[in-house]
């Protein structure tokens, strides 16, 4: 394993170029953007990973200061995926609260939404219930409050 | 503040782990690499306290934790005998103060990425981030909350370590920070940097183990970049592996002390993730079958690298058992459930997914460099036998899924197998001369 002095030193450079050219290459490019874009402070931690999650992050958590913290509310969306990813990070962003999926894993659950007393709809243009009391409107949606059921 | 007291929390382990790595048997490593070392003792001690807490119903609080976890650092050090010194003092040279820098510069570059939200992982929205929280508001696992019907997705058998930690760092701060988990990357990444040189030293010269460390840093920030590891698992696994890999090549392996403390960060492995358990055994069966020795030798030797191991998934697996939450590592369906019928979709799903992942540069570059260093030693065996192993066992883990796995390959293949090419630059320290000259 040791080896003579110069072919330990040669080793040593070659490992040092694969270091280099993984430096140079891959890793770079990713802050090769402008220097701007680059001092921008992201609003959510996935701003550059996943921008639509971003927005859904940032509408989630605008939504925060219009329901109690236990609120058992659900989340809807144009489509089924975008409700499955509203739905896990309510999970995350509302700790005290009770999500509850409309759809999961692309499975509607009609019978678990109608029990929320609040609906977050994000970007969505009219209520789903028509019955529902707005309590506000937020970037990409807004809230509302669901009347009993009887 | 609270932030800082969030991290703050992490960057205390290695007190706990000090206890065990305070002893002369460790002065062999560089003050750096034990604090290092320490700490990833610690990591695996103190999740392995929590989990016993939960096992004996009782709520989780930051003392009593604290003080657990070094009382078993003190007991482990009761089986460390016999003082060691460092290597000689040995110039750093050109080569290896260049490597020194390029691993800091890839430090940072894992930290500017992770600072600007480019590397955050999903799953620490899907489940590390949420399981971490609820169990610090229920001050211990959440048996509840895992069992809920819409919940399936936090994977209740995970093994614990990770979203223990986080919820320990939680009730520390008072609130979760989403932030400062995505910084355990580059804090864990940094760590290595420090610690991989040192623990090398054994195998390699002062310069070479500071350009192979370079080598295996900006692989995995490369990896953790491209592929968006932030916040999730993956790093604190590849840091438990590399630094147990890397005392494992060692020449001073066959001391007690290195077989338990790289037992320890094998168990921290494999309470990180599903996969450290595959890495732990394979690691641990290919270091016997190497070492040669008498039956009772090798009993002794095997005992100390597994029994961290069996023990802290043996709390692990009676907590979920006791609680009807989980008895095995069961969710894709029984052991030999297989579909050999997605064959096609794993052989080209899995290739696909690594050159997705900086052009394939963090796994062919590591390759290359092994195979232009030279005929790989008989030691080499292990770091690349268990590399074949982990990609068996992924390939065997896709094999499972019952509907098409394309889509879980395509945004898991490069993380899970990103100790790939750690393993390959820790092999190519095993290489017995440059082919250059061999030629």
């Amino acid at each position: 394993m040791s080896g003579p002095a110069p072919d330990r030193a040669r080793r040593a450079r070659l490992w040092l170029a694969g270091a280099l050219v993984l430096c140079l290459f891959p890793l770079m490019p990713r802050l090769g953007r402008s220097l701007r874009e680059q001092l921008r402070l992201p609003a959510t931690p996935v701003d550059r990973t996943h921008g639509e999650w971003a927005r859904e992050w940032l509408f989630l958590e605008s939504c925060q200061p219009f329901l109690p913290s236990n609120a058992r509310f659900t989340v809807l969306a144009a489509d089924a995926d975008t409700e499955m990813a509203l739905y896990m990070m309510a999970i995350g962003l509302f700790p005290a609260g009770q999500p509850l999926p409309h759809t999961y894993y692309g499975m509607p659950h009609p019978e678990q939404a109608a029990a929320a007393q609040y609906s977050l709809e994000y970007r969505k243009s009219a209520p789903e219930n028509p019955r529902a009391r707005l309590i506000a409107r937020v970037p990409d949606g807004a809230i509302y409050e669901r009347p009993p059921t009887p | 503040m609270a932030p800082l007291a969030w991290l703050g929390t992490l960057i205390l382990l290695p007190l706990l782990g000090a206890p065990l790595l305070a002893r002369g048997a460790f002065g062999r490593f560089a003050p750096g690499a034990r604090v290092v070392l320490a700490a990833g003792v610690g990591a695996a001690l103190v999740s392995f306290a929590m989990t016993l807490f939960c096992l004996a119903g009782v709520p989780w609080g930051l003392a009593a934790i604290a003080l657990a976890a070094a009382l078993f650092a003190a007991a482990l050090s009761a089986l460390v005998r016999g003082k060691a010194t460092a290597p000689a003092q040995e110039r750093l040279g050109r080569t290896g103060a260049l490597a020194v820098a390029l691993s800091g510069v890839c430090v940072l570059v894992a930290l500017a990425a992770t600072d600007a939200g480019a590397a955050t992982s999903v799953d620490l929205f899907y489940f590390w981030g949420p399981k971490a929280q609820q169990f610090a508001i229920a001050r211990g696992v959440d048996t509840a909350f895992l069992a809920g019907p819409f919940h399936d997705y936090m994977h209740a058998y995970y093994p614990p370590l990770v979203a223990s930690l986080d919820a320990l760092a939680t009730i520390a701060a008072g609130r979760f920070s989403w932030t400062c988990a995505t910084l355990t990357f580059p804090l864990l990444l940094g760590a290595l940097a420090v610690a991989l040189p040192g623990v090398l030293r054994g195998a390699a010269s002062r310069s070479a183990a500071a350009a192979v460390s370079a080598l295996v840093i900006a692989a995995i920030a490369v990896i953790g970049v491209r592929a968006n590891i932030a916040g999730n698992g993956d790093m604190p696994l590849l840091f438990f592996e590399t630094l147990a890999m890397a005392l494992l090549l060692r020449p001073d392996a066959s001391d007690p002390a290195v077989q338990l403390l790289a037992g320890l960060l094998l168990a921290g492995a494999a309470s990180a993730k599903v996969e450290g358990l595959a890495f732990a055994l394979a690691a641990a069966a290919l270091f016997l079958a190497l070492r040669g020795g008498g039956l009772a030798d090798s009993a002794k030797a095997a005992a100390r690298l597994l029994i961290p191991t069996a023990v802290t998934l043996g709390a692990w697996f009676a907590f979920g058992a006791t609680r009807r939450l989980f008895t095995a590592y069961s969710e894709y369906g029984p052991f030999f459930a297989l579909h050999p019928d997605h064959w096609p979709s794993v052989a080209t799903g899995i290739p696909l997914a690594l050159a997705a992942t900086g052009r394939a540069l963090p796994y062919a570059v590591p390759l290359i460099c092994l195979a232009a260093a030279g005929r790989p030693g008989r030691r080499a065996i292990l770091p690349l036998g268990t590399a074949a192993a982990l990609l068996a066992f992924v390939v065997f883990t896709y094999l499972h899924l019952a509907t098409d796995p394309s889509q879980w390959i395509s945004y898991s293949a490069a993380r899970i197998l990103s100790p790939l090419p750690m393993l390959f630059a820790l092999a190519a320290v095993c290489a017995r001369r440059l082919s250059r000259e061999a030629a």
